[in-house]
């Protein structure tokens, strides 16, 4: 009987959602964006980084007639070297340029003497659009700097070699193809708690504040129905959109990312298994249970529809504004932030795309805590429905 | 058969209802009678189990409201004074909703819905959503999904408000149809020619109290007046809120 009322409730809030075009577009919409959004976003950004990295260097240079030498091995590398502004200082603050180069009249005769040789380059580090230019421009002065050391040491009968005492090699050993790339990874957290906390949202509030507005739980009340199964009836529904919209948020980001024509306008290739969506999406099952549960407490709680509407809001923008830092941020997972619902999961997730092997303590911390909240939270939302001011609250 | 002992509800310093005490017995209609914010509602919320008294108990077919709620509410059919419907249902949807959660199913459930439809004369709405419907239509369904279960119990707090003529008289009619069935109906109203019309025992509640209760022919007696609007009067001390 009480399975067949917890049913008869959770199927009737379903039908109920789902006849409202609006409710349903909205959450389609909210949850469907936002992988949708980070894949543009994020493809524009690596496209315009690989695109600023092929392209010739713009350098203004002040006094290229004082080393010939050195402007002929800039074009030689890539660098179209124009013809400075008169104040170069002023220009670059204003940002009419990004970059110059100063090459002083006293470059000739240090050069010939053996002398360091001065160069000034001139940029406004608080331009951060300049960081790239200046960076590629310090290293071809470096290269040619290295050029002459080579050259003067086996005029001098000495190997180039000795001015070399490290040999610094980097490596990367990020797996497979998934370096710098594999930062959209990180985002992957970030869609899926998003969709969980967005995915119920409107089920939660409009079968509990929603009813209780239309005056239509009175007489649901009314009903020999025990209230816990009334509250598990709500849940279920809005569970069951919940975890829809997160596993639809999941694929669509992760399938998006194999379509080949999306990896050709990102840049980004990334071979995803199946084994990480699902892996993922079991990290999250406990996230999207403790939203719902959290979510459907506060509106009952509210006031008026409106006041819950902007309360689970909030609870929602909470809920995952750890994971959108969390993705930028650069950190050390420290083992106590396993402890904390959703932030856990952001780590796990994070793992478990760079192909990591799991914590399998900190899989069962993050999961027992998430879920010990949400069923606070449920047990608190029952015990609200069983006080008669659940139908005064108005 | 609905038994009421010494109910009492404040709500903070309004004393909604103060010492309620009646029966109102199988096989016959009986009436609260008041003005507006006598107490009326409150009282039957208390019956109903969605508030909880302060003191007294409210007993249906021997099981108390507060102890063996779900007991006593399988065996009630309420009518409350806000019956919000769910706009997205149709009118069947709505009351086989209700069906549903009391345990019905299949053909029966199904059945029950035919027939109340049918005496409350909304077979054109019946496959309707709820959207848009007249005080009328929305108090037909929220009546018929009080009774889909055939409560032995009514409880109907101002069925008539908000209807025409005619819906008043389907109203009516099915009311009297219900206690010849000899189910025990209890219904609240300001309206005094309709208490006097429909009641078999009246109750006469003003600011929570009971001030008078008996048969119509009862109160006329007690008051000394021939004019049974003219005993309320006497009852109350005032037409206000009455009409």
């Amino acid at each position: 009987m009480i399975l067949r009322q917890l049913w008869t409730i959770a199927h009737k809030e379903t039908i109920d959602n789902l006849r409202d075009r609006r409710s349903v577009g909205n959450a389609l919409l909210t949850v469907l964006m936002v992988p949708l959004l980070y894949i543009v976003l994020f493809g524009f950004m690596n496209r315009a980084f690989s695109e600023q990295a092929r392209r010739p260097l713009d350098l203004p240079v002040v006094g290229a007639e004082h080393a010939p030498n050195l402007i002929a091995f800039l074009a030689q590398n890539n660098v179209n070297v124009l013809p400075g502004p008169d104040d170069p200082e002023t220009a670059v603050r204003s940002g009419d340029v990004n970059l110059v180069l100063v090459i002083s009249a006293d470059y000739g005769d240090a050069f010939t003497e053996g002398r360091p040789a001065p160069v000034r380059l001139l940029r406004d580090a608080s331009n951060q659009s300049s960081d790239m230019a200046a960076a590629r421009a310090a290293s071809v002065l470096q290269q040619y700097s290295q050029q002459i050391v080579a050259l003067r040491l086996v005029a001098r009968g000495l190997n180039p070699a000795i001015t070399t005492p490290l040999m610094v090699e980097r490596v990367d050993v990020s797996p497979d193809d998934r370096g710098g790339a594999g930062f959209i990874l990180n985002l992957l957290p970030v869609v899926m708690i998003t969709a969980a906390f967005f995915g119920g949202f409107y089920l939660a509030v409009d079968t509990t504040a929603g009813e209780r507005e239309r005056d239509s739980l009175e007489s649901l009340l009314l009903n020999p129905v025990r209230r816990t199964v009334v509250v598990l009836g709500k849940y279920l529904a809005t569970f069951v959109f919940a975890m829809l919209g997160t596993v639809l948020a999941t694929t669509c980001f992760l399938l998006l990312l194999r379509v080949p024509q999306v990896q050709d306008f990102t840049g980004i290739r990334l071979s995803i298994g199946n084994e990480l969506i699902i892996t993922a999406l079991l990290l999250m099952l406990p996230v999207v249970l403790m939203a719902v549960a959290v979510e459907i407490l506060i509106a009952s709680y509210a006031r008026s529809f409106k006041d819950a509407q902007n309360y689970v809001q909030l609870v929602a923008l909470i809920g995952f504004m750890p994971a959108v830092f969390l993705s930028v941020l650069p950190f050390n997972p420290q083992n106590w932030m396993y402890a904390i619902p959703t932030i856990g999961q952001v780590l796990l997730i994070n793992q478990a795309a760079r192909g990591e092997l799991l914590p399998m303590n900190s899989v069962l911390l993050t999961t027992a805590i998430t879920l010990a909240l949400g069923l606070a939270a449920l047990g608190a939302a029952v015990r609200l429905y069983s006080q008669e001011r659940i139908i005064q609250a108005k | 058969m609905i038994e009421v002992s010494h109910l009492t509800k404040s709500f903070g310093a309004v004393k909604a209802v103060q010492d309620v005490s009646f029966a109102a017995p199988d096989g016959l209609i009986t009436g609260l009678l008041g003005p507006n914010g006598a107490g009326k509602s409150s009282c039957m919320r208390l019956i109903a189990g969605i508030l909880k008294p302060d003191s007294g108990q409210a007993v249906i077919d021997g099981y108390d409201v507060q102890k063996q709620t779900l007991a006593a509410q399988a065996r009630l059919g309420v009518l409350p004074d806000k019956h919000g419907l769910y706009q997205r249902l149709t009118a069947r949807e709505n009351v086989r909703y209700y069906g549903r959660l009391r345990g019905l199913g299949g053909a029966e459930l199904e059945n029950n819905i035919d027939n109340l439809f049918q005496l409350l004369d909304m077979d054109d709405i019946a496959e309707r959503r709820c959207e848009g419907f007249s005080t009328g239509q929305r108090v037909k369904v929220a009546i018929a999904r009080a009774l889909v279960h055939q409560p032995q119990n009514v409880v109907l707090d101002e069925p008539t408000v908000g209807l025409d003529v005619m819906s008043t008289r389907t109203m009516r009619q099915l009311i009297r149809r219900l206690r010849d069935e000899g189910r025990c109906i209890l219904l609240s109203s300001h309206i005094m020619q309709e208490v006097a019309m429909l009641c078999d025992n009246i109750i006469v509640i003003a600011q929570g109290k009971i001030v008078l209760h008996g048969s119509p022919d009862e109160l006329r007696q007690t008051t000394g007046q021939e004019n049974l609007e003219d005993a309320f009067v006497s009852a109350i001390g005032t037409t206000e809120g009455l009409t």
